[in-house]
């Protein structure tokens, strides 16, 4: 009787043991490489009941286009306030740039990737963030916020140790200093931003405010035109002045910047100023058509 | 010109001296009732209702009888016993418009006295009985009685009037008899031979033992001959002697040949000698028939599978016997194995001489929504005979490629458990229906897709995981007989597996159905 009982007793033993140690991986097995931390800051929308957050890597393409490509991210908390993503796979291989070595040269062993996080509407139900074709007027989905100068940058190859002060290998969360106008007298004449880059830990809660604001559509455009890039002077040919120019002289008049802004055009059409500028010596003759007193 | 009724097989082989086949078509119909209970004074009896089924089956086994053409009732009352007669009737007659003779015969076993049958809502008069037999518009009728009178589990049914005998030179016509006791005598059921002894040695002589002069037919004569003498040799080891008689109202010429033995679809032999052997179906248990050596030393039997018991007066022995695919099988003397008096008294037809067998198996095994979808499933089994079921142990290797998403490598295990198996025996084949229980080890080793990526981004990009799985397990296994020792079988196995298995976040157990079919072959030892 005893015997039996202590048989009975070693099945068991077994069978719990074997059942209970150690876990599998199942057939969707994806492991979590990174867990970022959202927090949502206000609201100006109802929140809707189909809300997913997406990470859309932007990568430019030779012809200078803003490529975009976008990677769902599994929400473990709940909206409305706190929610927790979790990072399984890695960007995709398009969004990767390489290191700009110049002279047409690229890093092959320093691969980066820059990310925005999105929270989103799925307003189709398909579970995935829907980017448009260029000529789009409408989308298909509702972007309802994103955070301000914070991106998700990613670096990989056997060089990322040269990435930068505080960026690591893998999964970074970058504060990114907000673009400035150039002034009259700036050696370059475009946007710059005001301060330098700089990485948070990981563990950093994000803030997003909800708003929905329709700029927001545009970060579901897979493809953007290309955006004018900068000159500097005496490079730059900035007369006559466009009209309609948003112009800034200095104070003696020896400078002055001017910028012109899209306006209307597509829903992915560019909308980044373009930019001119000139300067003069005080003792120089004045140029036709400077536009400064 | 009058017989009275014969006491002796000598009496009886007189009157069927003639050898000759049936002449004449002839079809043949049955009737056969059996009755554990009685009347309010009776006690129950074991074995008639199983006696009564065994000899239905050895009339349509050997005696040219159609199974539709054998009516059975069991337990039933006298009107069912009636009713079938009147069945009888109505078959008999529409047998003769097609231009055949018709034999019929009558089996009855259970309680009964001088006056009839006693059933369990009545008793059926042996007048009436007999009338009814004789509206059956057959040419040749053939009564066994086997019935007990007496309280206690003895039989007995008084012997019936003389019957007048006339010669006619054609295929024998009339009525017989035959009965397991005389007058004032207890007819005795057996519990070793798991039934009435005189249906005992009315069976074992239909199935050949009675053909004493060996040419592959048992005649009235003959069965009468060998029931009698062997059913009084038996009951004189008991308490009282048991006289089967046998009343014989018969013109015509020729011997009324009641089985064929020689057209069985297996047959057993023996060695000669002075021992007696008694054969028992595998597994039921159910004892088929007797044979004594130093007279006819072969049985015949359907196609199966066996034990022969051998009983001399010195010692006991066993052998077993596969026959599933039918033939004919004569055992020697090394066949036999030596085993104790307790025990072949204890255990009969129960005895498993090669009660364990050893069974390796390969397969392939489909888990569904597993990481592991499909897989090499081989291994072996050791698996413990006890009649109608099995017990058995399963290990196995279980391995091959995982299928993970962003992921490739191999998941390996071992696998196995315990199990208990209900078997079926279907001519040579075995079916068995088994549930167990499934305890496996696994181990998981996977490698990322992008596993330089993952590495050059700062990350793992191999894992090795090791879990353990276990749940309920269900199947059935179809096996083919291979002679004494080996089997060949196909089985399918589903089981309900219970794992841990990590998510994105967290880990959670998760039920994963598997499935996989094997071939084996088995050794029995």
């Amino acid at each position: 009787m005893r015997s039996r009982f202590r048989c009975r007793l070693a099945v068991l033993a077994a069978a719990g043991l074997i059942a209970g140690c150690g876990t599998a991986a199942g057939p969707d097995y994806a492991p979590v490489f990174v867990s970022l931390n959202g927090v949502i800051t206000s609201s100006q929308i109802a929140t809707p009941s189909q809300v997913r957050v997406a990470l859309i890597w932007k990568h430019k393409d030779p012809d200078g286009n803003l490529v975009r490509s976008a990677q769902e991210l599994p929400v473990a908390s709940q909206f409305p306030v706190r929610f927790r993503l979790d990072i399984t796979s890695l960007p995709p291989l398009e969004a990767l740039n390489q290191r700009d070595l110049g002279g047409g040269q690229f890093d092959p062993n320093w691969r980066y990737a820059t990310g925005t996080l999105v929270v989103y509407e799925d307003l189709d139900g398909n579970g995935v963030l829907d980017l448009v074709r260029t000529d789009a007027e409408t989308t298909v989905d509702r972007v309802l916020g994103a955070p301000e100068h914070l991106s998700v940058f990613y670096t990989e190859g056997s060089n990322v140790r040269a990435g930068g002060p505080g960026a690591q290998p893998g999964f970074n969360l970058r504060r990114e200093p907000p673009l400035v106008d150039p002034a009259p007298g700036d050696a370059m004449c475009s946007a710059h931003p005001q301060g330098a880059q700089q990485y948070l830990p990981l563990s950093t809660e994000i803030p997003v405010a909800l708003t929905a604001a329709p700029e927001l559509s545009r970060e579901m455009c897979a493809v953007m035109d290309p955006s004018p890039g900068g000159c500097s002077p005496p490079s730059c040919q900035p007369l006559p002045v466009p009209a309609g120019a948003q112009l800034t002289c200095s104070a003696d008049g020896t400078a002055f910047v001017y910028k012109v802004c899209p306006a209307g055009g597509g829903l992915c059409a560019s909308t980044a100023c373009r930019y001119g500028c000139a300067t003069r010596a005080p003792s120089d003759p004045i140029p036709p058509g400077w536009p400064c007193p | 010109m009058r017989v009275s009724s014969a006491r002796t097989a000598l009496g009886a082989a007189w009157f069927f001296a003639a050898s000759s086949a049936i002449a004449v078509p002839e079809e043949r119909l049955a009737v056969i009732a059996g009755a554990n209970i009685g009347g309010p004074e009776d006690d129950p009896l074991r074995y008639a209702e199983a006696d009564a089924r065994r000899f239905r089956d050895v009339l349509v086994e050997l005696g040219q009888i159609r199974p539709d053409r054998a009516i059975l009732s069991i337990g039933g009352s006298p009107e069912q016993i009636r009713q079938a007669l009147i069945e009888a009737r109505g078959r008999a007659a529409e047998i003769q418009r097609s231009g055949s003779r018709v034999a019929l015969f009558f089996y009855y076993s259970g309680h009964g006295d001088e006056a009839g049958l006693h059933l369990p809502r009545g008793t059926l008069p042996l007048s009436e009985l007999r009338a009814e037999m004789a509206r059956v518009p057959a040419d040749l009728r053939i009564s066994f009685l086997d019935a007990c009178r007496a309280s206690g589990r003895s039989k007995g049914v008084r012997r019936g009037p003389d019957f007048d005998l006339s010669v006619a030179p054609d295929s024998p016509q009339g009525t017989v008899e035959l009965r397991a006791s005389s007058s004032g005598e207890a007819a005795q059921e057996s519990e070793e031979l798991s039934g009435a002894v005189f249906t005992h040695f009315l069976l074992s002589g239909l199935r050949g033992a009675a053909d004493l002069d060996g040419d592959g037919r048992v005649t009235l004569a003959e069965l009468y001959a060998y029931a009698y003498r062997r059913t009084l040799f038996r009951s004189g080891v008991g308490p009282t002697l048991q006289h089967p008689t046998m009343a014989i109202e018969l013109a015509g010429a020729g011997e009324v040949v009641l089985t064929v033995p020689a057209r069985a679809s297996a047959t057993i032999e023996v060695p000669s000698g002075r021992e007696r052997y008694l054969v028992f179906a595998i597994p039921s248990a159910a004892v088929l028939g007797e044979m004594a050596a130093d007279e006819v030393p072969r049985l015949a039997l359907p196609a199966g599978r066996y034990l022969v018991a051998r009983h001399s007066s010195s010692a006991t022995a066993v052998a077993t016997v596969d026959l599933s695919l039918g033939g004919r099988r004569q055992l020697v003397e090394k066949d036999f194995q030596p085993i104790s008096r307790e025990e072949l008294a204890l255990r009969g037809g129960h005895i498993e001489l090669r009660s364990y067998r050893f069974e390796p198996r390969v397969g392939v095994e489909y888990g569904p929504r597993s990481a592991l979808p499909f897989a090499l499933r081989t291994g072996a089994a050791l698996v413990l005979t006890q009649g109608d079921l099995e017990w058995e142990f399963e290990a196995a290797y279980v391995g091959g490629s995982a299928s993970i998403t962003g992921w490739q490598g191999t998941e390996q295990a071992v696998s196995g458990g315990p199990g208990i198996t209900f078997r079926q025996f279907f001519g040579p084949w075995m079916l068995s229906e088994a549930l167990g229980v499934e305890l496996r080890y696994s181990w998981q080793q996977l490698e990322r897709l992008d596993r330089r990526r993952v590495e050059e981004a700062g990350f793992t990009g191999t894992q090795s995981r090791s879990f353990g799985s276990g749940g309920p397990r269900a199947g059935v296994r179809l096996a083919l007989s291979m002679g004494n020792h080996w089997t060949g079988s196909l089985g399918l196995t589903s089981i309900a597996f219970f794992r841990r298995e990590a998510s994105a976040d967290s880990a959670r157990t998760v039920f994963r159905p598997t499935f996989f079919g094997e071939v084996a072959v088995g050794y029995a030892f």
